[in-house]
This record gives structure tokens, sequence and C-alpha cells, in this order.
């Protein structure tokens, strides 16, 4: 049976977002359109009424450290006034680590609680967004928190990382380790600012739950912007 | 009734109702939302419910709205028409579109010129619903303030206004007219109908539209449309035997899965009881049976001859 979230079922979307110095300028401001645009989305999806979100929001931002931004722990996105997110990027580093174990800390005890749940056949699963530009170059290795986060499931349905590489401007992601990080075929490379904020945007208020169609959102995601670039050359060649 | 806009009501929908309203009842009977009609050698009913009492909606979206002349000119056709509406549950005010929507569009048809392709005669009660929908839209936008959505943060209604995000729904029109049903939609709307064969021969069961089980994307109505309009569904049957034809919103639908022609062996049970109102006990068997899976308003008509 498909998972779809519905006011007694809302999807929780995890955003982990890179707010070391090296995201200051357009990757910030890409990535807080983007956020702004997936919380307004997912606002509108379902019935009139501020009690009945479809979606609550996890955002955890990190540079050397991790913290969960004010009034987005897991709470239904209609209680959340999308201009008052913001990312400037203003950390020293990137403590990749540090920002899935706060996930993690989050999620466990949500996954048990959803064994439970009346609905637990058609709940949607968190769907967990990283994106990064740099290297994560301070605490232990990411990878075997990610693995631990793709690990909780229900009924043999497990949580999908989506992750995105950001090359704007100066430096390069990680790719290697973002893609260990990300679930199968769910890591997209980014080098536009407004691809960053569509892929948020996107992704975020999918709903969906597996990594066969968040892989296909990403897919599509790349294609349009592709089609985009190739319309922009053209109206200038 | 007063003009004044009182806060949270659109002025708009309540003259535009109020327009095709007298023009309906000056030349025949209506029946809104649920209730009976009866035409030339036909029996209509309708009902409709907000959905089972943990359903996702508090209000009914869904509308249904049927007209019968009171006589069936030489020179217009029409003995009985009905209009059912579904509003999608996102888009903002979506009861204000569906409402609308069944109004106008049974209006147009109504003084459509003779002789004309019932086809564009369809498509063109669909476009004055899309021009009824539009404006009221266009009320929206420029009275945002007094209109928006309680609770809803600025940024989020500017938002949805950019994206169209309101007065969106499903439209389906069942009508006969010079001796042939004539089926037109818009969405995700079923309709299902029954041959009543000859002496024992069995009744023969046949599917017109149903819901994509699938996904819950649905073509829709809503402003600012483009003045093309492509129907989803458009089909013609003679009306040359005895016929049962039901047909409902998606809350029935999907509850019906994949065997939706199971609805008509159950109204005709039920239509051939004396002490019933069909399409109401079989709604309210199905929300006292399977409420977690009617949890979207609920609509179901039925045209018989008789």
């Amino acid at each position: 049976m498909a998972r779809t979230a519905r006011q007694t079922r809302p999807q929780v979307v995890c955003i982990l977002a890179d707010n070391s110095l090296s995201m200051r300028g357009e990757k910030a401001r890409a990535a807080t359109e983007g956020i702004r645009e997936m919380i307004m989305e997912c606002q509108t999806k379902g019935p009139p009424g501020v009690e009945r979100s479809y979606f609550t929001l996890l955002l955890i931002r990190f540079s050397e450290v991790a913290e969960i931004y004010p009034n987005c722990d897991m709470t239904p996105v209609r209680q959340i006034d999308p201009e008052l997110v913001e990312l400037h990027g203003e950390g020293q580093r990137t403590n990749i680590t540090a920002a899935l174990q706060l996930a993690l800390d989050r999620l466990r005890p949500y996954m048990e609680g959803l064994n439970d749940h009346p609905e637990r056949n058609e709940h949607p699963l968190p769907l967990l967004i990283l994106f990064s530009d740099g290297e994560h170059n301070v605490g232990g290795p990411p990878e075997n928190v990610a693995s631990e986060i793709r690990d909780l499931a229900l009924d043999d349905d497990h949580i999908v990382i989506a992750c995105a590489g950001i090359s704007v401007g100066e430096g390069q992601p990680d790719e290697v380790t973002l893609r260990a990080i990300a679930s199968d075929e769910c890591y997209v490379h980014i080098s536009a600012a407004d691809a960053l904020a569509g892929f948020i945007a996107t992704v975020g208020s999918s709903g969906a739950s597996s990594a066969a169609e968040v892989s296909d959102l990403i897919k599509r995601e790349l294609m349009e912007n592709e089609e985009g670039e190739e319309d922009e050359g053209g109206a200038t060649g | 009734m007063s003009d004044l806009p009182i806060d949270g009501q659109s002025t708009a929908l309540h003259r535009l109702r109020r327009k095709s309203q007298q023009a309906l009842l000056a030349t025949g009977q209506i029946m809104v939302g649920s209730g009976q009609l009866v035409g030339e050698g036909l029996l209509a009913g309708a009902y409709t419910h907000v959905g089972a009492t943990n359903a996702e909606k508090q209000t009914n979206q869904d509308y249904v709205l049927g007209w019968a002349p009171d006589a069936v000119g030489e020179s217009h056709g029409i003995a009985m028409v009905i209009a059912m509406a579904d509003g999608v549950t996102a888009a903002f005010r979506a009861e204000w579109a569906s409402q609308i929507a069944c109004w106008t569009a049974i209006r147009e048809l109504s003084i459509r010129p003779d002789g004309e392709d019932p086809r564009i005669s369809a498509e063109q009660a669909f476009l004055a619903a899309t021009e009824a929908i539009t404006e009221i839209a266009r009320e929206v936008l420029r009275d945002q303030d007094r209109l928006r959505p309680p609770g809803e943060f600025d940024a989020t209604w500017a938002y949805r206004l950019r994206k169209g995000r309101l007065l969106q729904t499903t439209l389906l029109l069942v009508w006969l007219d010079r001796n042939t049903f004539r089926i037109a939609s818009v969405g995700d709307a079923g309709v299902v109908w029954r041959a009543y064969g000859s002496g024992i021969a069995p009744p023969q069961d046949h599917i017109v539209a149903h819901c994509d089980l699938d996904t819950c994307l649905v073509n829709a109505l809503g402003p600012f449309n483009p003045r093309s309009l492509s129907l989803d569904y458009w089909c013609e049957l003679p009306r040359n035997e005895h016929i049962l034809c039901v047909f409902y919103t998606d809350g029935i639908g999907r509850a019906l899965g994949s065997d939706p022609t199971s609805i008509l062996e159950d109204m005709d049970v039920l239509l051939n009881r004396p002490d019933n109102f069909p399409p109401q006990t079989y709604i309210e068997r199905a929300l006292a049976d399977r409420p977690e899976i009617h949890d979207d308003n609920v609509s179901l008509a039925f045209i018989r001859t008789v």
C-alpha cells in the first residue's frame, strides 16, 4: 500500500543544511530560498486548518557543531513562518557527522513509535535531505551514522537520505563521502544556485518515502535544469 | 440578500450563483445537493456527505446539482442534467469552485443553440464554469486581506496565490438530450451504467470513467485556465433500452477499487426497495462499514429511465 502523508500521519522532512563559511552569499541565499519554498509548498498541501499539517520539519544547520533550528524540531509545517528561516553560512568547519547524529537521535525514537501507529501501513517514512559544498573535516566519519539512519525501517521500508554536493563558485564538495551517505541513486551534484533551491523544494515537498521515488525526482529535476540551461544557451547563441 | 462583502465570503460567488439559479428556476425544477428529480421518463437522485467522522475534511467540497426543464421543447431536447463536482483538497476555497462550476455549467448547457454539436456544447459549459471560477479568483486577488485563510502566514498566502492554488475542482456533467445520454468530465469522477436486456437476458454493466487508483493527482478546472479545454471523458449512450447510470466522486470511487461496476448491483437492489433513498442508504452503509477508506467527501447520484 502506498505511503502517503495525511494529517493523521504527517511526514517528517529532515533537512541537514551546511552552514559553514564557504556557503555564505549566493549558496546560503539559494538554500534559504529552497527551504522556504519547501515549507510553503508543504503548507499548501491538505485541507485548510493550522492544525492539519501534512508535514513536520526537522531543520538542522551545521558547521563545526550541529544545532536544531529554532521552532523547527519536528514542528508541524503550518506552525512555521517561512520568512523566519534563514541561512547565512557562518561556521568555521564542516561536521556532517554531528548533523547526522542529531538527526539519528530524533529519528530513532520516532521510528520506534511508528510501530504502534494505527496507520503504520500507509504512514510515510521520514525523508532526510543533506546538502554540503565542502569536505567533512571535523569529527568521526559520517558514513557510519548515515548507515544507522538508513537502517531505521518500518516493515522493511527504510529511511531515505538524499544528498546534494554543491559546487557553485569556490570549493568542491566531498562527493565520495556524500555518495556513501546517500541512499541508492539519491545523490546529485549541483553546480547552479537555483538548482539547489529547486532540489530542496521539490524533493522536500514530494511526500516521497522510497529511494526509487526520490531518485526519479532527482533525475527529473536534473533534466529540467539541463533543458533550462539549453534554452538560455539558445537565446543567447 | 445584501451584496455587501462579509469577511471570508465571496460576493462574486453569491452573484453568479443567483444569476444561474434564477435562470434555471424560471424554466424548470432544480435539485441542490441531495434529493430527487423527476423528468420525462427519468428518475434521478443524489446524495452528498462530508465523509466519515474522522475524515480529512471538515467541509464538504463536493457539490451536486440537477435540473429538469418544465417542458422539453422541440428546439431544445434536454430532459435532465446532473452536475457533480469535487473541489481539490489543497486548493483554497475549492468548495466555492465546485459550487459555481455546477451552477454555471448547467445554466450554459441549457442555453446552448439548438443543433450545436453536443460535444461543443459540453466544452462551452466547462469553459463557462472556468470563467465563473476566474471571476471569483479575481475577487480573491483584489480582496486578499479579507479573504485569506485564518492563520496562514503572509509569505504562504502570497505563494498560494502566485502558484494558483485556489478554486480548483473537477466537474462531471451527465444529461439526456434527444434520446441520447451524454457524459462529459474533467477530473476523476466515476461513471458506470447498466443496460437491462429484454426477457431473461442478464443486464450488462459498463465503465465510462473511474479514478486512477495509482495516483492522487487529478485534472481539474481552475482560474485563469487557457481558452482551450480538454475533456478527460466524453461518452454518448443511445437511450434505446432501459438504463441505470450511476456516478460518484472519488471519495466513493477509491473505495470501490478496481471493480466499480459492483455499485450498480447495490444500487439496483436499493432502487427496487420502496422504503429508502438509495444514494443515501448506500453512502450511510459505506461510511458505517468502512469509515477508514471513506476519508474524503462522498457524493453519489443516479439517473434511471422509467
